[in-house]
């Protein structure tokens, strides 16, 4: 199964370290979608029906968070696996995020620790 | 400047390890410099302020963007492309290190990282009210500088 994916992340750089560990996964891909902003993520979101979606926590605009809320909204619509990739390091929110049923991926992150997630979420059935 | 302890050491080099595939070591404090470098600034705020600032040369920089990007030996990355990925890296390090000197109830807000002109010094140091903190570090004989400059008034020695 080819899916489609989107990167929210406003560095170019962590968006193509992103991109590139995701194609070394081995996963099947249709398309990688890339946004630098919240406001533009939503928009591709909208606009295309994602399986996957990496965002980062700390973006312009509303920031991570406020995507991740909008797409949870539309979850009936358009059902989307959430994978933050972030350096945030405090543990409450860590323990928040995973508690709201989303992986996390702490920066700095190897190709190979990237791939044990998303070993993790094609075992949920994405 | 004072030195930091082995912990943000440790920090710093599992960044290098993990992001760019690099491995560093303990620097004198009192070596040269880096060379021709590239500058970075990340300011703090929150429970603590202050500013981290990181510099390096222009050839570790190239090792790190092309490490990070994952280009062959054969292929130079842009100028342009260079100093995002060295931004990025600040970003990261940044990221890493204020959680692991700090312990505050909410995290730190940090700025996005620009790359500078000029290094801090003395006088500026001074004049805004800053307790300056240096790491030295070493990695494939080139030097990287980490300056952490907490404001007086936020400064705890046991954070330290």
């Amino acid at each position: 199964m080819n899916r489609t994916i989107l990167i929210a992340d406003d560095s170019k750089v962590m968006r193509m370290i992103i991109k590139k560990s995701i194609l070394m996964s081995g996963i099947g891909v249709k398309r990688i979608h890339q946004a630098s902003s919240d406001h533009e993520a939503y928009t591709l979101y909208k606009a295309h029906p994602m399986d996957l979606v990496f965002v980062d926590l700390n973006m312009p605009e509303k920031g991570g968070m406020a995507l991740i809320e909008k797409i949870r909204l539309e979850a009936e619509e358009h059902p989307a696996t959430v994978i933050v990739v972030s350096s945030a390091s405090d543990q409450k929110q860590i323990e928040k995020i995973k508690a709201l049923g989303i992986h996390f991926i702490h920066k700095p992150f190897t190709a190979m620790q990237l791939k044990t997630v998303l070993d993790t979420v094609m075992k949920g059935g994405i | 400047m004072e030195a930091f302890p082995a912990n943000i050491m440790r920090v710093s080099c599992d960044v290098l390890e993990n992001l760019c595939y690099l491995f560093a070591d303990n620097r004198a404090l009192d070596a040269e410099e880096p060379a021709a470098s590239l500058i970075c600034c990340l300011a703090f705020s929150g429970e603590r302020r202050g500013e981290l600032w990181i510099k390096t040369s222009k050839n570790l920089v190239l090792e790190i963007a092309k490490n990070m990007l994952g280009y062959d030996d054969l292929t130079l990355p842009a100028w342009d492309t260079q100093q995002d990925a060295f931004a990025e890296f600040c970003n990261v390090l940044g990221g890493n290190l204020l959680p692991a000197i700090f312990e505050t109830s909410v995290p730190l807000q940090l700025t996005l990282p620009a790359i500078k002109q000029q290094w801090p010094d003395e006088d500026y140091i001074g004049a805004e009210g800053f307790v300056a903190q240096r790491l030295a570090l070493e990695v494939d004989y080139h030097g990287i500088d980490i300056v952490l400059l907490i404001k007086q008034a936020d400064f705890h020695e046991q954070n330290l």
